[in-house]
C-alpha cells in the first residue's frame, strides 16, 4: 500500500469515492454508525474579520455581526482527519461532510484542530464560516 | 426632618409645582434636605461657568429644548424611544449607587461611572467585576491638576486622564471623603487598572449622546443645581424653585423620549432621589450642553477571578484563538510563540470541556497567564 494521505475506511462495504490528493474520504456507512449524536444547537450570529463578535447563545444583549462567507451551523463535528502534510487538518460535519480547516498559519491550523476536537468531544455543533475556497475560515464553539 | 439650616424649602417647591402647568416631579425629604447649607454645597464639585460661557450655554440649552419639543424630534434616527442601562433585557449595566460624602468629588464619580458602565456594557457583561478607584482619579490624578475637595473638577480632563494613564481598582485605593484613609496608588497599580481607549466629547449633541448610550455606555453630564433639586424624590426634574447652589456632575445612564428625559446616576447615596437615580428634562440646567464626555471603550488589566470558559473561537490566522469567559467576554489568547499560544488555548479548551474554573490574567484583552482547576 502506498503512503496515501487519506483516512482509511476499514472494511468498506462499498468502494469509496475516488480520493483526491491530501483530502479525507467520505465516511462509510459503518463509520457513520459509530458516530454519536447528542446535544442542542444554538447560534444567533457570527463575527467577521479576525476577532470574534458573537454573543453567547441566549444572552440578553446581542453583539453579533453578519457572516461574510457561507455559514454552517447546527451540524456537529463527528469525525476528524489529519495526515503528515503541513496544515492539513480536516473536520467532518454531519451533513456538509469533510471540510478542511483554514491553513493560513501553523498556529491557526493547530487552533482550529483543537477547537474541532473540542466540538467533537463535547457534541456541541460549531458555528462555522466556510470561505470561497471551501475551507473553514473561522469557527465558534459554545 | 429637614435640617434647620437647609437651603431647601419644601413648601415653596410644592407651591411652585402646584402652579406649574405640567408638574413633573415629587419633592420630599431626602438625605440632602437633612444637611446644612454648607454640607450640601460641599457636594457640588463643578466650578460654575463664567458669564460669557453661561450666555453660550443658555443659547445651546434653548436649542435643545426647542428641538425636544418639536414633533419630528424622534424621527431623525433609528434610535429606540427608550434606553435604560439599568435594565437592558433584565441586565443592569449602570452599577451600584455610591456616596461621595463631604467632598466636591462628583466629577470622579460621574467619570468612573462612565468607565465602569462602558467596561460592562461594551462587552455586554453585566456581571463584569470592575470597581474602579474614584480616589485614584480624584486625589491621585486630580491632585496633579490642583484639584481638591474644595475646587472640584470637570469631566473632560478627568476622562482624559482615564485615557492617558488609567485608574486602578477600588480595592487598591478605596475612596474616603477627603482621602482621610491616607490612600495612594500602589507601585504596581498599572498591572491592575482600567484604561479608556479614548475619550469623546458629545456636548450639546443630543442624538449622539443617545447613540453612545445605545452602542457603548454612559456619558457624563454637568448641570447647575438649584436648591429644589436637593428635595427631589421621583419624576422628571425641572427647576421650579430656589436659588442656584452650584455645579454638579453625574453620569447619564439612559433616556426616555416619552418623558423627554435623561436617566441619570447621582453619587449622593441611595437616600436621595429614586434610590440615587433621577430623571431630568432634556435641555434642563445645561444637563446636555455643558460637558457631556464619554469613552470609546475600556481596557482592563486584572485577574479574571474564578470563571468558566463559555465559548471559544479560532480562525486560520496566526495565534488567533479566543475564549469567551464568564462575566468577562471575549479575550484573545496570548503567547509569545506559537507553542505558548497553543498551550494556553489547549488548557482553556480543556477547562471548557471539563466545565472547570479558570483564573486568567487579562492584559488589555489578552490572556497572558492562566490557571485551570
Amino acid at each position: 500500500m502506498s503512503t496515501k494521505t487519506n483516512p482509511r475506511s476499514a472494511e468498506a462495504p462499498e468502494a469509496p469515492p475516488a480520493p483526491r490528493t491530501e483530502q479525507p474520504q467520505e465516511l462509510t456507512a459503518e463509520q457513520l454508525q459509530l458516530l454519536a449524536s447528542t446535544g442542542e444547537v444554538s447560534a444567533t450570529g457570527a463575527g467577521e474579520g479576525e476577532a470574534p463578535a458573537m454573543a453567547p447563545p441566549g444572552s440578553a444583549a446581542g453583539l453579533s455581526a453578519s457572516a461574510a462567507g457561507a455559514t454552517i451551523s447546527g451540524q456537529k463535528i463527528n469525525a476528524l482527519w489529519a495526515d503528515q502534510t503541513n496544515r492539513n487538518s480536516w473536520a467532518h460535519l454531519e451533513t456538509a461532510g469533510w471540510k478542511r480547516l483554514s491553513p493560513l498559519s501553523d498556529s491557526g491550523s493547530t487552533n482550529m484542530t483543537l477547537l474541532a476536537g473540542h466540538a467533537r468531544a463535547t457534541g456541541h455543533a460549531p458555528y462555522a464560516n466556510e470561505d470561497p475556497a471551501g475551507t473553514i475560515a473561522y469557527m465558534y464553539v459554545w | 426632618m429637614t435640617h434647620h439650616d437647609s437651603p431647601v424649602d419644601l413648601e415653596a417647591i410644592r407651591s411652585a409645582l402646584a402652579e406649574d402647568d405640567e408638574p413633573s416631579w415629587e419633592p420630599g425629604e431626602t438625605s440632602m434636605t437633612r444637611m446644612s447649607d454648607q454640607d450640601v454645597t460641599m457636594r457640588l464639585g463643578v466650578p460654575l461657568p463664567d458669564p460669557g460661557e453661561l450666555a453660550q450655554l443658555d443659547r445651546k440649552a434653548a436649542k435643545v429644548r426647542a428641538f425636544a419639543a418639536a414633533p419630528s424630534a424622534g424621527d431623525a434616527t433609528a434610535l429606540p424611544a427608550k434606553h435604560d442601562l439599568r435594565n437592558i433585557g433584565g441586565a443592569n449595566y449602570a452599577g451600584a449607587i455610591r456616596n461621595q460624602g463631604s467632598c466636591g468629588s462628583c466629577v470622579a464619580f460621574g467619570s468612573v461611572a462612565v468607565m465602569e458602565g462602558t467596561a460592562r456594557y461594551s462587552r455586554r457583561t453585566p456581571g463584569l467585576n470592575v470597581d474602579l478607584s474614584e480616589a485614584h482619579l480624584f486625589y491621585g490624578h486630580g491632585a496633579g491638576h490642583g484639584v481638591t475637595c474644595q475646587t472640584g473638577w470637570l469631566p473632560k480632563p478627568a476622562l482624559a486622564e482615564c485615557a492617558s494613564k488609567g485608574i486602578t481598582y477600588e480595592a487598591n485605593w478605596p475612596y474616603t471623603s477627603g482621602n482621610t484613609n491616607g490612600g495612594s496608588a500602589p507601585a504596581n497599580w498599572e498591572s491592575h487598572r482600567g484604561k479608556a481607549t479614548g475619550s469623546v466629547d458629545l456636548t450639546s449633541k443630543v442624538a449622539d449622546i443617545k447613540q453612545h448610550l445605545v452602542n457603548t455606555g454612559p456619558v457624563t453630564a454637568c448641570f447647575i443645581v438649584y436648591n429644589d433639586f436637593f428635595g427631589y424624590t421621583s419624576g422628571v426634574y425641572k427647576h421650579v424653585s430656589g436659588a442656584q447652589a452650584g455645579g454638579h456632575c453625574v453620569a447619564i445612564v439612559g433616556y426616555d423620549d416619552s418623558q423627554g428625559a435623561w436617566i441619570c446616576k447621582n453619587s449622593w447615596g441611595t437616600g436621595w432621589g429614586m434610590n440615587g437615580f433621577f430623571l431630568i428634562k432634556y435641555g434642563e440646567c445645561y444637563i446636555d450642553t455643558w460637558q457631556n464626555v464619554a469613552v470609546s471603550g475600556v481596557n482592563l488589566r486584572t485577574w479574571t477571578g474564578n470563571v468558566k470558559v463559555l465559548g471559544a473561537y479560532a480562525s486560520g490566522h496566526q495565534r488567533n484563538g479566543w475564549v469567551y469567559m464568564e462575566n468577562t467576554g471575549w479575550l484573545l489568547v496570548g503567547g509569545t510563540t506559537d507553542t505558548a499560544h497553543t498551550a494556553l488555548f489547549a488548557d482553556l479548551l480543556n477547562a471548557k470541556e471539563e466545565n472547570a474554573f479558570v483564573g486568567a490574567y487579562n492584559d488589555d484583552g489578552k490572556i497572558t497567564q492562566l490557571y485551570a482547576y
